[in-house]
């Protein structure tokens, strides 16, 4: 009998010691890190876009931090869903083709004649890269906008165009090595821009 | 398409490295064969076939192309390396499966040449010896020691019958002209010293000396394959000249601790794999670490682990195991030994100043 | 070697390096000729390192040699001027041998051969030593002068610095096959030395070092000649020359460094931490010539060469001069050479469209046989085979850095490790890939990795920027949803208040009409009670 209380007295003794070690471990090494909410939101692209279903990126990463799927945001893409798959520690799934297509990123451009001035796209823009004022012509800053289409629909004159960003010489980067085929042997198969 | 300099290359293929270092095995190979009979002959073509064929049935079940990769000759060089390592009348079946492993879960299974962590022909050696300590240990004794030798008709039989026609098994071969049964000196040495004889009484024994000495001359055949290696600079220096210096290091300091118990560096260099694994096994570039001074460390660490393993392991011999533990190190030495980048250190010193 | 006081050895050695074939002799035994080929000139704008240059010339206009036709963009950059006499052709983009195949802004003009046109130049210089500082740079810098040995960064910005006490000249030349230093100091040392003084006296420098290889003899001899036979007096800053055993890449401005003072160049640093400023030869004669005969920078020395043409040497060519042009005079097969080599085997550009034309940072041109009979020539890329980790690479790097590991990491795309194992410190010379026996093109992986950080980090300052924009507009709407609920509010009280005080007043009011109406009545009731009483009384009266 006495060795059964002493066995049960030490095996409780050890587990309180043990808790309580780990109890302080948890309040004095804790890691004061990044919410998970904001690191999603470092890996969405902030397009602003809404595909996603969510007014922005910042309500979708709420919503992926509830439990959401990661696999809502075209901008993003296939690289966008990798990176939040690794954070996570989640499976690498294809996008959801219901909430769009990856496409090459795009840029708004307002024809300026056709424009009549009617700020609706200047209320539509996430990011306030529109400018103009009522009854007079709006035009896009080009390095603000983050191509999310919702400037399109709300003009009563379809006067806005999104056209793919082709890479100029700037930004042009060097192919991937493990990519290129010996037997393809013209360089100049990356898409030119004319200008004339 | 070539969008990127430099226009300019002047390297020896790797295919044409791998050539050499087998070329610079044949010296080895040649006294291995003069001292150790046809047996060793007889495994080369055995191993080297093996690998091949394995090489070729995984490549072609990967769905890669296997000609190609067959010619870079690394398979071939596995093959080899194992077939030198292992004792001359080694039954068949083991040969194929030691090398067959070694290529087939330690090199290909890893993604081929270049992605295996671990040296092929090591990981084929230490299965083998591991599953089969006995005829793994069951080396005829030297040629000039033996009663009787083999012909080649004789290790053929022997290696993949079993007994020759005359009815003689392996062991019959091992036994000397005054009854004793033979065994490499680093196990006869390790059996001696169980049996409480002193390292001077063992080495002082007639036909130890003899043995010994057709060990000692293999090793210098490797040793010089292995300096024509270091003349082509196929090799750099770091890896056997730590690894060497460091075995002469360890082994004199226990040989000086009690001699009677432990053997001088002189013992330790010429038996065994020493000179095949300083030149031939530890310097596997893609096993081994790949900064200059990570290759020194790795060198050393090898060398010292050979002759603790040597002296109180289990094993009598013990280059595979100090490789294999090595390779697993390999990444973490190359993270801690990375070389000061150009402009770096005067970066920091300027900050200390 | 050439004995001589002027003659030291390089105290300073480098990390690894190479010894690749030299192919000097093919076009350093002929002298330098001048050679005007091309009809139609193609002028880049961007030409050097910074922004592009602003054409202030219009489609239609005549220009003269040496004209101003592009000013110097905002910022860092460089003047270009019109290499030959003629008519603007066109303003557009065009093929120019950029490594993408892209066409990039630049100006073609047709030249016309009018023997009245003259030339234009800047005003002359002729005592450098007695006029202000700042009148030199802006000499330079109006001709467009930029680095000659390939790297084109404007000279001017570099002698605007100050702290400066050993001038290098950098003559290293230590790339295969080009000669045109070698050949320049054999045969113009004397510009070169003037130039370098010009240079040492702008920015104050005590000491100029003529750096370079043992393999130069012809050029170290007519260098250390003129030094001896300087009976200017004049010159202030003492010189030598400093001769470092030949090996690739010593020409590298780090390596270079390293040789001739023994230091290492701090990382993120400018020669000018160390009191040091580089220049190349042919940069300094172009300072030379502007300064001394006011030329803008329109022509530069080059070196042809290669298996497949006649006549290799070096040649001043103007720019924008087509490589078609070039091809076609030394009779070039083209069938046989598909592929041009701008600048040197190792760090060059191959060009497969010869209507690329030559600019400020071509010093070489090669026009080699594609199944060239030198073995080391590789213009076709190759399946290249598994890297066996044998660290040749590391061995050759004269960044000290492991390639292998850089590889390693670049393949796999593992940007931050990649990052971690300083790719940024690699100088992209090639001796890694030029001794790798799996012939794994290490440099183009690393060109891949860099570009592809440095379009993940521009993406990640967009997505940045984004981001604060969406919150400063969240912000701002909700703040002025706020407000105008809150105008709301207070308007929506404000008629409350409004409405309950108009409608107690109301009340009021009422009851007060009612008590006025009441006591009217009764005021009334009472008059008329009254008015009765004296009617009765009247009546009773008039009864």
């Amino acid at each position: 009998m006495l060795d059964l209380i002493i066995a049960t007295t030490t095996l409780v003794v050890i587990a309180f010691l043990c808790g309580s070690l780990l109890g302080y471990a948890s309040v004095r090494f804790k890691v004061e890190g990044n919410p998970v909410v904001d690191q999603i939101n470092e890996i969405l692209p902030q397009t602003q876009c809404g595909q996603c279903g969510f007014p922005g990126c910042k309500p979708y990463a709420e919503a992926i931090a509830n439990g959401e799927a990661i696999n809502r945001c075209p901008p993003g893409g296939e690289a966008g869903i990798k990176a939040l798959a690794e954070l996570l520690d989640v499976e690498v799934i294809e996008l959801d083709e219901s909430c769009g297509e990856e496409t090459l990123p795009k840029v708004a451009v307002i024809r300026e004649d056709e424009c009549i001035g009617c700020t609706k796209c200047i209320q539509a823009c996430p990011v306030d890269a529109i400018v103009g004022a009522a009854k007079h012509m709006h035009t896009v800053i080009e390095a603000e906008c983050t191509g999310c289409d919702l400037c399109v629909p709300p003009c009563p004159v379809d006067c806005i165009d999104m056209v793919e960003i082709r890479p100029g010489v700037e930004e042009w980067t060097w192919p991937n090595p493990a990519n290129t085929n010996p037997e393809n042997t013209s360089p100049l198969q990356i898409p030119v821009k004319h200008i004339s | 398409m070539k969008l990127s300099s430099p226009f300019f290359h002047h390297a020896l293929p790797t295919s044409k490295v791998m050539q050499l270092v087998i070329a610079a095995l044949i010296p080895g190979i040649l006294l291995q064969v003069y001292f150790f009979g046809y047996g060793v002959i007889i495994n080369l073509f055995l191993c080297g076939f093996t690998a091949i064929a394995a090489e070729f049935l995984v490549l072609k079940l990967r769905d890669r192309d296997p000609w190609s990769t067959i010619k870079d000759n690394s398979a071939l060089l596995t093959g080899l390396l194992l077939a030198v390592a292992i004792p001359p009348t080694l039954p068949f079946w083991m040969s194929i499966v030691g090398t067959g492993f070694a290529i087939v879960f330690a090199k290909q299974l890893y993604g081929g040449l270049g992605f295996n962590p671990f040296n092929p022909a090591m990981v084929g050696y230490v299965l083998l010896l591991i599953s089969f300590p006995v005829e793994m240990t069951a080396w005829l004794p030297s040629v000039e020691l033996a009663a009787k030798t083999p012909s080649l008709s004789e290790s053929m039989q022997l290696i993949f019958v079993g007994k020759t026609s005359s009815g003689l098994s392996v062991n019959d071969f091992r036994i000397l002209a005054d009854g004793y049964t033979m065994a490499t000196p680093l196990d006869h040495m390790k059996t001696e010293h169980t049996l409480g004889k002193m390292s001077s009484e063992i080495i002082s024994q007639n036909h130890f000396a003899a043995n010994l000495k057709g060990w000692a001359w293999v090793n210098y055949g490797y040793a010089f394959g292995g300096i024509i290696l270091l003349a082509t600079k196929t090799i750099r220096w770091q890896i056997p000249a730590s690894f060497l210096l460091s075995i002469v290091v360890t082994s004199s300091l226990l040989h000086w601790w009690d001699p009677e118990l432990y053997n001088p560096a002189k013992f330790h260099l010429v038996t065994g794999a020493t000179m095949l694994g300083a030149f031939f096994i530890t310097t596997d570039p893609v096993s081994a670490s790949t900064t200059p001074k990570g290759r020194l460390i790795y060198g050393a660490l090898i060398g010292f682990l050979v002759v603790v393993i040597r002296n109180f392991g289990g094993y009598p011999e013990a280059i595979g195991f100090a490789v294999l533990l090595l390779n697993l190190a390999a990444p973490t030495i190359d993270h801690y030994t990375k070389p000061q980048v150009y402009g770096h250190q005067t970066e920091k010193e300027s900050v200390h100043d | 070697m050439y004995q001589s006081k002027f003659v030291t050895l390089a105290k300073g050695k480098f990390h690894g390096g190479i010894h690749p074939q030299e192919f000097k002799s093919i076009s350093n035994q002929r002298p330098i000729e001048k050679l005007v080929l091309s009809k139609t000139l193609r002028l880049p704008l961007k030409q050097h390192v910074g922004v592009q240059s602003i054409p202030i010339v219009t489609v239609g206009e005549g220009v003269t040699k040496g004209q101003l036709i592009a000013k110097c963009g905002k910022g860092l950059g460089a003047n270009i001027h019109a290499p030959a006499n003629g008519k603007i052709n066109k303003i557009e983009l065009m093929q120019a041998g950029h490594p993408s195949g892209l066409p990039v802004p630049a100006i073609e003009i047709s030249v016309e051969d009018s023997a009245n046109a003259g030339s234009f130049t800047l005003p002359k210089i002729s005592d450098w030593r007695q006029v202000n500082l700042k009148e030199l740079i802006s000499q330079v810098r109006q001709a467009g002068i930029v680095g000659l040995g390939g790297a084109t960064f404007p000279t001017e910005i570099k002698l605007k610095n100050q702290s400066i006490d050993t001038l290098i000249v950098n003559a290293m030349e230590c790339e295969p096959y080009i000669t045109c230093d070698d050949r320049m100091l054999q045969e113009l040392a004397k510009e070169v030395i003037e130039g370098a003084q010009i240079s040492a006296h702008i920015v104050g420098a005590s000491d100029i070092i003529f750096a370079t290889e043992d393999n130069k003899s012809a050029a170290i001899k007519a260098l250390a000649t003129s030094l001896e036979e300087e009976k200017d007096d004049k010159h202030t800053a003492s010189m030598k020359i400093v001769v470092a055993p030949t090996k690739y890449p010593s020409g590298g401005e780090k390596q270079t460094i390293e040789l001739v003072t023994g230091k290492q160049l701090p990382k993120g640093e400018l020669p000018s931490s160390l009191g040091l400023l580089v220049q190349n030869v042919a940069t300094l004669r172009a300072i030379y010539k502007a300064v001394t005969e006011g030329e803008t920078l329109t022509e530069r020395l080059i070196t042809i060469t290669g298996d497949a043409i006649s006549n290799p040497g070096n040649y001043w060519l103007p720019f924008g001069t087509l490589l078609s042009d070039i091809a076609e005079h030394f009779e070039v097969d083209r069938q046989e050479c598909k592929k041009a080599v701008l600048g040197g085997p190792m760090m060059g550009q191959s060009v497969s469209d010869f209507e690329t034309p030559v600019s400020k940072s071509t010093n070489c041109i090669i026009f080699n046989r594609d199944k060239s009979n030198e073995k080391s020539w590789v213009i076709e890329a190759k399946q290249h085979q598994s890297c066996i980790r044998c660290s040749e690479c590391q061995v050759v790097c004269p960044a000290d850095l492991l390639p292998q590991q850089l590889y390693w990491f670049s393949k796999s795309e593992q940007w931050e490790g990649l990052e971690k194992q300083d790719l940024f410190d690699c100088i992209e010379c090639g001796a890694c890939a030029y001794v790798c026996p799996s012939e794994i093109p290490l440099v183009h992986y690393f060109r891949f990795g860099k570009s592809e950080i440095k379009k993940i980090k521009m993406a990640q300052v967009k997505s940045e920027k984004a981001k604060q924009r969406f919150d400063f507009r969240e912000t701002r709407l909700a703040r002025a949803k706020a407000e105008r609920a809150e105008k709301h509010r207070k308007a929506a009280e404000a008629r409350k208040k409004a409405a309950s005080e108009k409608s107690a007043d109301a009340k009021e009011n009422k009851q007060a009409a009612i008590n006025e109406a009441l006591a009217r009545v009764k005021q009334k009731k009472a008059a008329m009670s009254e008015e009765e009483a004296q009617n009765n009384d009247n009546k009773g009266e008039d009864v």
